[in-house]
């Protein structure tokens, strides 16, 4: 077992705490509704709870940290519209 | 590329390349052998950025590690991508290039992380025909990486042992074994880490990868020790590597992996040199 359909109905699971919700509310007819074959429902009914919600929490810290880490590298860059922003504000500032 | 990979002769102990630990790891590069880059970082380099890695790899051997080409998938991997890290290997002189047993993204959702996909031969089969096309795109072959997981793969038919074997085997792949992500697999889910180790294919370990995690608790008290990089080496996976070296007789290169809460450096040099004494006991273990 495993598809594309398969990974892109777990990719949602971990990513999207909606589409999690709704799995974890009714797994039969949330996987039998994304078209996924009747040993893929089977498998995602049996699936780690526990273990799934860790992951979904873990994946979404390290979704924070890339943004984190990207708004801080694009705003360190001289001529970026953050660093823009900041310097106008100290010139403002300094004006007054 | 240089051909170091294949003449490797000796065991060799670095530091995954951090803006954090740049000064302390070229202060000290009488005691670091080898530093290994996370390629996206670099993907969007321009000249200078090149020049820079490049004059980096002439002071000290460098590896690209990949986090995001998703190998470990029914879905083909993305040649944009590769062209990125063949670009990349051939700007810096890179001696090899690493990326993960995973899939990070699916019907156009990115995880955002290393997600294990269902171990199956289905899955087995899409990395083998993915690294074939990076092995093509890129030039030459990925070292393939084990992950750590806090979800036990849902629809899997193979245990991790098993379909990390499948797919080196198929694939004549290499493998960049990470201890810590053995070790947390094995106590998450029920398994003797020494006896999962033994389960791997070690003939066709190259490199290694150590690094710390924490215990962390989830719904119904439930605990998962977590591959965070942000804790110093466990003894139980320095164990893990001494095994290793006991068990492996090929030159490996041991790689140290911290990505945050960093400690002084020379307390990360203590680690490598723990490391060093773990897997120098594992080969005086082996000898006759």
């Amino acid at each position: 077992m495993s598809s594309p359909r398969l990974e892109a109905f777990l990719a949602r699971l971990y990513a999207d705490e909606h589409a999690r919700h709704a799995f974890l509310s009714n797994p039969h007819s949330s996987a039998a509704a994304a078209g996924l074959d009747a040993d893929e429902v089977a498998a995602l009914v049996a699936v780690d709870r526990d273990g799934l919600i860790m992951a979904a929490r873990s994946f979404e810290a390290k979704r924070r940290g890339h943004r984190r880490h990207r708004l801080m590298r694009w705003s360190g860059l001289p001529g970026s519209p953050i660093s823009k922003i900041i310097a106008r504000g100290r010139l403002f500032m300094r004006r007054r | 590329m240089r051909r170091m990979r294949g003449q490797l002769t000796r065991d060799r102990f670095g530091l995954g390349w951090r803006a954090e630990l740049a000064a302390g790891i070229l202060t000290h590069l009488d005691r670091i052998d080898v530093v290994e880059i996370i390629a996206e970082d670099h993907f969007r380099a321009g000249r200078t950025g090149l020049r820079a890695l490049r004059a980096l790899a002439m002071q000290v051997p460098v590896l690209l590690h990949g986090v995001s080409l998703g190998l470990a998938s029914t879905v083909a991997v993305d040649d944009a991508r590769l062209d990125r890290m063949a670009r990349l290997v051939e700007a810096t002189g890179a001696e090899a290039w690493s990326e993960h047993l995973a899939f990070v993204r699916g019907g156009g959702i990115e995880i955002g992380h290393l997600a294990a996909p269902p171990r199956s031969e289905a899955s087995a089969a899409g990395a083998v025909a993915n690294l074939r096309r990076a092995t093509e795109r890129v030039g030459s072959a990925p070292l393939l990486e084990n992950i750590a997981t806090l979800v036990d793969p849902p629809a899997s038919t193979l245990d991790e042992a098993d379909w990390t074997a499948r797919i080196v085997d198929d694939g004549d792949a290499k493998l960049l074994l990470d201890l810590h992500n053995l070790y947390a697999n094995a106590v998450n889910f029920g398994e003797e880490p020494l006896a999962l180790l033994r389960r791997f294919p070690l003939e066709r370990v190259r490199a290694v990868h150590l690094s710390g995690g924490v215990w962390i608790e989830g719904p119904r008290k439930a605990r998962r020790l977590l591959d965070d990089h942000l804790h110093d080496v466990p003894a139980e996976v320095l164990a893990l590597l001494r095994a290793l070296g006991a068990a492996a007789p090929q030159p490996l290169t041991v790689i140290l992996e911290r990505d945050g809460r960093y400690p002084p450096m020379a307390r990360l040099l203590e680690q490598l040199d723990a490391a060093r004494q773990a897997l120098g006991e594992g080969r005086a273990m082996a000898r006759p």
